[in-house]
């Protein structure tokens, strides 16, 4: 949505925070809720616990307003420390950042199969008969990075921190998913995916 | 940029792309147009690679509706943001002002006590407003998981939520106003009548209807009092009884006035009456009989036309400026859409956005002039 609330860029929206400009503040909000909502929706199924963890992360934002950094970007900054937040929320007892993949199976939003394992992962595809759902047949990771570069519109260096891997990595799992995806495209009224390569 | 050599991976990896597929505006659409009818013979992979992206756009948001959570989540925000605005100070300070504070402390304790004793008095709970009554009180209590429906001797009705209390006079309605002490949350469908105008004493908040229906919430522990009315009109103020006049402010005393759709949220510990509108918004249809059905389907309807039918569907101020959207037009069936994001919907499509400021709400957006 566009806003026209005098702040056109983040970079405005961001400087008058820090001065504690309350409109600047909801035109922030409204501005990226969307994507943190989306965002935090593949770690949560819950939606409300999606809404609480955007929640804390705004408050949090307002009450340190002051001691804020400028933000290279900001969209990328509250996608950090969403991820973060659900992160921590996640192992409560751990505030390090751990690798996604070492979270339990349960905790992940999607039913991962092993990568290497793409028969069985091709007849539970035509099982659920869930043409729509192709994204949710990737690895969690492979999803995470392709739905951040084509959904969020991230830089691969801004992937490559989210994740905390190298930008090649990045570049690797975005490339791995395309592939992964190319796979089912046999079985995909989404034939468009032919073109890809 | 050579586009015309770009592979469909080329294509969804170009932000410029990216941008004109998921936000197109003018000036991505004039410049992807006219590469297109120069270069017709890119056009699969300009379809493969706008398939590729709408597809991933409409998986990730397949599932869930950002837009039904939006404003809720920010209310709440906003609710906590402004608690803290009271002078309680967040921040870690340095160590040494604990000690300034406690000297601080010594000295103004021996102010405090007193004033103390008497803001403990200034809190009114529903036993306080009890204790007002001249006349023998009935009471019903509702410890029942269920909302218990009260009928009154005028015809008023009242639906008593779990938890919630209500007292009134055993011979109510014998005298010339009707009056009802609660504690908890109703909601009350008065019955009309102008001589007998009816009020609801809950914690330091007076409400008053001649016929009309609303909900009120007052549990003790609670620090806001809230009024939300459906129907008719309801005036709200703050107890007689509370504070002197430098305490109060002529607005909270006199009290402001509700339309259907609206709500008084009082903060009980500033005695801060609000007007706001309430969350969830009900279509005036569905409550007043003679109020016609709206059509909510629009084809090349011009924008303000627009807001004018939300307006009267829902009772609703919007502000907006009528010739700067004279040239805006909307297209599509909102009947089943819910209230604010009818709204979202609308201002989203003409580049447009809204706020809700008191009860009003504003429409900001630079119009559709060629």
């Amino acid at each position: 949505m566009k806003k026209k609330n005098g702040f056109t860029d983040d970079e405005q929206l961001w400087q008058a925070i820090r001065a504690g400009n309350e409109e600047a503040f909801g035109c922030l909000y409204r501005r990226y809720f969307r994507d943190l909502f989306h965002y935090g929706r593949q770690f949560l199924r819950d939606e409300e616990a999606v809404n609480d963890a955007i929640q804390d992360l705004f408050v949090d934002l307002w009450r340190n307003r002051r001691s804020l950094s400028p933000a290279r970007s900001v969209k990328f900054y509250l996608m950090a420390s969403l991820r973060r937040k659900i992160h921590r929320s996640l192992r409560p007892e751990r505030f390090q950042e751990t690798d996604w993949g070492n979270l339990p199976e349960s905790l992940l939003p999607v039913q991962s199969s092993a990568e290497t394992d793409f028969t069985a992962q091709e007849e539970h595809f035509l099982q659920t008969q869930k043409l729509n759902d192709w994204l949710g047949q990737l690895p969690p990771r492979q999803r995470e990075a392709l739905v951040l570069r084509f959904y969020h519109d991230l830089e691969y260096a801004e992937i490559a921190a989210l994740l905390d891997i190298g930008e090649q990595t990045s570049r690797n799992l975005v490339q791995k998913a395309l592939y992964t995806l190319r796979k089912f495209s046999i079985l995909l009224v989404f034939m468009a995916l032919e073109f890809i390569f | 940029m050579e586009y015309q050599n770009f592979t469909t991976r080329d294509f969804i990896e170009d932000a410029r792309f990216r941008r004109w597929v998921r936000q197109p505006d003018a000036e991505t659409e004039a410049f992807w147009r006219s590469f297109l009818a120069r270069h017709p013979e890119k056009k699969p992979e300009v379809i493969a690679a706008t398939d590729f992206l709408l597809g991933i756009e409409q998986q990730v948001e397949s599932d869930a509706d950002a837009a039904a959570h939006q404003e809720t989540v920010f209310q709440r925000i906003q609710e906590i943001i402004t608690e803290e605005k009271n002078p309680s100070v967040r921040r870690q300070l340095p160590r040494w002002t604990v000690w300034v504070a406690a000297a601080c402390l010594l000295f103004v304790l021996g102010y405090f006590i007193l004033p103390l004793d008497r803001l403990g008095k200034q809190e009114i709970t529903y036993e306080t407003n009890r204790q007002q009554a001249t006349f023998s009180l009935t009471e019903k209590v509702n410890d029942t998981e269920e909302p218990v429906s009260v009928s009154l001797t005028d015809g008023s009705r009242i639906s008593l939520q779990p938890g919630s209390r209500i007292s009134y006079a055993e011979a109510f309605g014998s005298d010339n106003k009707r009056e009802v002490y609660l504690s908890g949350e109703a909601f009350f469908e008065v019955a009309k009548d102008p001589n007998k105008p009816f009020f609801v004493y809950a914690n330091e908040l007076v409400t008053k209807v001649l016929g009309t229906s609303f909900n009120v919430r007052a549990y003790q522990n609670d620090e806001d009092v809230t009024v939300e009315v459906r129907t008719g009109r309801v005036s709200v103020s703050v107890a007689e009884k509370i504070g002197g006049p430098q305490e109060v402010s002529p607005r909270e005393r006199e009290g402001i006035l509700l339309l259907p759709n609206q709500q008084a949220v009082l903060a009980r510990q500033e005695i801060r009456l609000v007007k706001t509108l309430v969350k969830e918004l009900v279509l005036l249809s569905e409550t007043i009989l003679d109020q016609p059905k709206t059509s909510f389907v629009f084809e090349t309807t011009p924008a303000p036309e627009v807001f004018k039918t939300l307006a009267r569907a829902y009772g609703l101020d919007i502000i907006f400026d009528e010739d700067q959207f004279a040239d805006c037009q909307f297209t599509a069936d909102l009947t089943d859409v819910p209230p604010y994001e009818k709204l979202d919907i609308v201002c989203r499509s003409i580049e447009a956005s809204y706020r809700i400021l008191d009860a009003q709400i504003i429409i900001d957006g630079k119009g559709c002039k060629p």
